[in-house]
């Protein structure tokens, strides 16, 4: 559909634009359009605390209340002029009565607002929740549920912890995953036990298992922002520290000091080696049971950082760590320079300056092997336009279990060059465009492709309001990248087996507001997945994917919201296969795949009770046919219970 | 004696059998070049002659077939029949007739289609409820039975259900959906098609109406498709239509005087014959120009030609000016935000207006906006 040298040259031309997004929906924009570039795996209450923190409402100032999804400048000024009207608020849904806050907009930010007043003397106990979920994929005889239970507390208005056990689906014990931790927190020491997770600079040196690369909204969290320690209660069961991790503030400097015991699931291979550490991470059969906690990582590290104000900042963080095995990886050519051995250690150094206008940020980390990962990244503001260059450079032989860099491939900080360039224009107060193009390149060949792949992404979203009650949101998207052919039998090395793969994206959508409770969207998507061989001799192929849905969403009552969705798609093959994000319980991230001919609905329900419960419920249907010859069908069901006490 | 029953038996056997495959391969021709559901929809000659771009516009009684929210829009009591030879194959009939009346505040309607051929003939029976929730979003579901019958096979039932919406976005643009056979039933191990019609229909003035609509079948891929309606008289319309798969051009007109419209569309498709449909709709309740306001779930109900028109949002109710705040203000044609913005200052200096006329000396509104208006605002809450 579209060939390489007239893009470059129209994206060339058209990328000095940039525009930041009218508030009014740019934080409301931005959850699904960051979330749908995530996979299914991901953790959306993880990502959705990168995003939006909780906010106390009677602490928050109007910078805190704007980063609020929904939330308009309009309304974070009446907010807080009602905050002063009635003193301090008692309950979140005392911001019902303020005009301007309508049922669905409460509705998105009740999850992350509370009401808490600074009492004279701490209770022993606050912050007390449950969360409870059971799925079932009515599919699996066999120990069909999936479970997730979750508990967090406040002790003594100091302390933070929490409990978690999760099991997946097949697995017998409902802890089949556990985790727990305890945090502290005052004015200058910080400090966490159990399970954690490390966030500093840029990602290179150290980050947790989730972050955000690229989405539509092209310049918006680019630039990592590191929170340093955090709780670990993810269900990424290879993820994630266990042990202790403290940081100390002294001026303009923060001291950071921490290790880790953790065991993880690894394959084994021959004499005392471990293949590789797993990516299936399901304890179901005696297989997996040897792969379980195979592995012991033991590990330390410090970390130095010094920032001044809010503008600027320097770290320096260094750590080692060793396995009690050694990790093998066969032999294969495409491992040449894979990790092999049983320690690493990793030396980084990330910096950041920003201004009102100018922001530049960074991080350069260096690995045992001699390897080294860069990336810096300038971002410029201006009243209607926003723009952000970003250049990686991970080399071949750079390793790091515990880094999530910016990249093509999510959460891999290795064997990556590329250039990114994002824009975002505000052409008038209705229209928003939104656009980026990010051209990569590999050092060396990867797991699937036998010569190093290079390929380029573009994207290009179009927001416009009609009136009050009509959005329209166009999408265009055109990513290349080379893939295998399908060879079974035959080790891949040959020029004829690489397959460049275009995957272009076309979406129309219509937001519809009818009411303050009621919200109506319908989408159209088309995809086209063009496929030709390097050598050009066997033809071109190309495979297409439809894909049209209709959602409603509504909430007659404070108490209760219903959101339901018709979905039709008809794919040519899998590979045109099309996604959708779905709305889900709290705390899940659905990226639908939906591939061959057919149709699937689900229904979501929540009921909100006084005293701090609340009831969420969905169901989930799918048919679909395959190539004339099966038809699948899909039924899912999942309840989940909260609740929360402050 | 037995040996003549056997061999009666054993005719009648083959006679049968030879039916079956004489349908048999009737029906797979029709499957091969034109997928039968797909071309047959059961609606009136209105929407044929727009290809079927209907889903947004639906304000007659056939809306129950097409999109059951549009039962709110028809007018009340109504009763619209269409019959249809399809393809100019003389074996084939097709015919329905669908009326739609008020019950509480709902609207309901029933509908029968009926599809026969020698041997093969299908009856289904339809009922519907909409619901106009406060002017602003329509809604409804209508249930289908579905009735198969094979000569010498004997008949098989099945339910199906489906959904409509219709949402006004503003005074001339309007979005419509509606899936079919949300349930997945089957006519025995056949199962019937699920489809989802989503589109827009723009009026662009009080002759013209564009539609547009996606149409999406399980195991056909999704179809574009194109109506426009234009009135040149009050009591003519002229209409035509495309659509892309399978490509198709249609086109058609109406007539209405007192309260019966007569239409007629054709359809002509790349392989198979042109298709001619005729419908008929008579509307039984008299002719009411008036708004009501008392009753805010009365349809309007107008002359015949209105039929087509379809009026505003279904209800109109006088916008006061004197207590309209701009969401009210901006839903009347011509007014906008500024000018709404500008009536409100107007008021606040000035005073309440005395007469409608005066809204002429607020900044913006000349006497053609208000020419525009003037029947759809008051003064105070009194009925005109």
């Amino acid at each position: 559909m579209f060939t390489r040298k007239p893009l470059s040259a129209f994206l060339v031309a058209v990328s000095f634009i940039f525009v930041p997004l009218s508030t009014r929906t740019f934080a409301q924009a931005s959850r699904e359009n960051l979330m749908e570039e995530q996979a299914e795996s991901s953790e959306q209450s993880v990502l959705m605390d990168r995003l939006f923190k909780a906010v106390n409402l009677n602490a928050a100032k109007k910078q805190d209340l704007l980063e609020l999804p929904g939330i308009t400048r309009d309304l974070a000024e009446k907010i807080i002029a009602y905050r002063v009207k009635i003193g301090f608020y008692k309950d979140p849904e005392q911001l019902l009565a303020i005009d301007g806050v309508t049922d669905l907009i409460f509705g998105d930010i009740v999850e992350f607002i509370y009401a808490k007043q600074m009492p004279e003397v701490q209770p022993v106990l606050s912050k007390f929740s449950l969360r409870t979920r059971i799925s079932n994929k009515v599919k699996f005889r066999a120990e069909p549920l999936k479970t997730y239970n979750r508990m967090r507390f406040q002790l003594l208005g100091l302390v933070d912890g929490g409990f978690l056990a999760e099991k997946d689906v097949g697995e017998k014990r409902f802890d089949d995953l556990r985790l727990f931790y305890l945090e502290f927190k005052k004015q200058k020491l910080h400090g966490i036990v159990g399970n954690y997770l490390l966030e500093f600079g840029q990602g290179l040196g150290m980050w947790g298992p989730y972050g955000f690369s690229k989405s539509a909204e092209a310049t918006f969290a680019l630039r990592k922002k590191g929170k340093g320690i955090g709780k670990y209660q993810s269900v990424d069961e290879n993820a994630g520290l266990f042990g202790g991790a403290f940081a100390y503030r002294l001026s303009h400097f923060s001291l950071y000091a921490f290790s880790s015991r953790n065991q993880l699931d690894a394959t084994p291979g021959t004499d005392d080696s471990v293949e590789g550490i797993s990516t299936n991470t399901v304890h179901i059969d005696s297989a997996d049971f040897e792969r379980k906690n195979n592995l012991t990582e033991t590990l330390l590290g410090a970390r130095v950082e010094l920032s001044r104000n809010q503008t600027f900042k320097l770290g320096i963080t260094a750590h080692t760590y060793a396995f009690d095995k050694v990790i093998a990886n066969s032999n294969l050519e495409r491992n040449r320079f894979n990790f092999r051995g049983a320690n690493n250690h990793i030396f980084a150094s990330d910096w950041s300056y920003t201004r009102e206008d100018f922001r530049i940020f960074g991080e350069i980390a260096r690995s045992k092997s001699g390897g080294l990962a860069f990336i810096n990244g300038v971002s410029f503001k201006q009243k209607r336009v926003k723009m952000a260059f970003l250049y990686r450079d991970y080399s071949r032989d750079f390793h790091n279990l515990h880094g999530f860099g910016f990249g093509d491939s999510n959460g891999a900080t290795r064997n990556e060059r590329g250039y990114y360039s994002g824009l975002a224009i505000q052409l008038s107060d209705d229209t928003t465009i939104k656009s980026y193009f990010d051209i990569f390149s590999s050092h060396w060949r990867s797991f699937s492709e036998p010569l190093p792949p290079s390929g380029d992404d573009f994207s290009l979203q179009i927001e416009h309001f009609f009136n009050r009650n009509l959005q329209l949101t166009a999408r265009l998207k055109s990513k290349l990248k080379p893939d295998l052919a399908i060879n079974p039998g035959q080790p891949p090395h040959d020029n004829k087996d690489i397959i460049q793969k275009r995957r272009s994206l076309l979406r129309i959508q219509f937001d519809m507001r009818v009411s303050n409770q009621v919200k109506l969207r319908s989408r159209v998507e088309k995809i086209y997945l063009h496929s030709s061989d390097l050598t050009g001799s066997s033809g071109h192929k190309q495979e297409e994917g439809f894909l049209i849905y209709q959602d409603l969403k509504c909430r007659p009552t404070k108490w209760f919201q219903l959101t339901g969705r018709i979905t039709f798609f008809k794919t040519d093959s899998f590979g045109s296969r099309v996604f959708q994000f779905e709305n889900d319980l709290p705390g899940v991230l659905t990226n639908r795949m939906l591939y061959g001919d057919g149709a699937h609905f689900y229904l979501l329900a929540t009921c909100r009770f006084p005293f701090g419960l609340a009831f969420h419920t969905k169901y989930s249907e799918s048919v679909s046919r395959q190539k004339q010859i099966s038809t699948q069908r899909n039924k899912k069901m999942s309840v989940q219970i909260d609740f929360k006490l402050e | 004696m037995l040996v003549n029953n056997f061999l009666i038996l054993k005719k009648q056997f083959f006679n049968h059998l030879h039916a079956a495959v004489r349908l048999v391969v009737l029906l797979s021709s029709l499957l091969l070049a034109f997928p039968l559901s797909a071309q047959l929809e059961p609606g009136g000659a209105r929407a044929e002659a727009m290809s079927g771009a209907y889903v947004a516009l639906a304000n007659t009684a056939d809306a129950l077939f097409v999109n059951p929210a549009g039962l709110t829009r028809a007018p009340a009591n109504s009763i619209t029949l269409f019959y249809q030879r399809p393809f100019g194959l003389t074996d084939l009939n097709y015919g329905a007739l669908s009326g739609n009346f008020s019950i509480l505040s709902l609207q309901a309607g029933f509908g029968a289609v009926s599809l026969t051929s020698p041997l093969f003939s299908e009856q289904t029976f339809v009922g519907a409820l909409a619901h106009n929730f406060r002017n602003r979003l329509h809604y409804g579901i209508a249930a289908s039975f579905w009735r198969t019958s094979i000569q010498g096979y004997g008949s098989s039932g099945s339910l199906s259900l489906d959904l409509g919406l219709l949402f006004p976005v503003s005074h001339d643009i309007t979005f419509g959906m509606s899936a079919h056979n949300l349930n997945r039933a089957s006519r025995g191990s056949d199962p019937l098609p699920q489809r989802i019609n989503s589109g827009f229909s723009f009026k662009t003035s009080q002759r013209l109406i564009l539609n547009f609509e996606i149409h999406k079948e399980t195991k056909f891929d999704p179809e574009m498709r194109y109506g426009v309606e234009l009135l040149p008289f009050k009591a003519l319309a002229i209409r035509a239509g495309t659509a892309n798969n399978p490509r198709r051009f249609s086109a058609g007109f109406g007539f209405s005087f007192k309260n019966v419209n007569i239409d007629y569309a054709f359809l002509t498709h790349n392989e198979l014959g042109v298709t001619h449909k005729f419908s008929l709709t008579f509307s039984f309740k008299k002719r009411i120009l008036q708004i009501e306001k008392s009753d805010p779930f009365k349809p309007e109900t107008d002359a015949p030609h209105q039929l087509y028109l379809g009026g505003k949002h279904g209800i109109l109710v006088p916008i006061n000016i004197n207590t309209a705040w701009v969401d009210q203000l901006t839903e009347l044609p011509g007014i906008g935000k500024r000018s709404a913005e500008y009536i409100i200052a107007y008021r606040k200096q000035h005073g309440s207006f005395v007469n409608k006329a005066d809204l002429q000396n607020v900044k913006t509104i000349g006497s053609a906006v208000y020419e525009k208006i003037e029947l759809l605002i008051t003064i105070n809450d009194k009925p005109e």
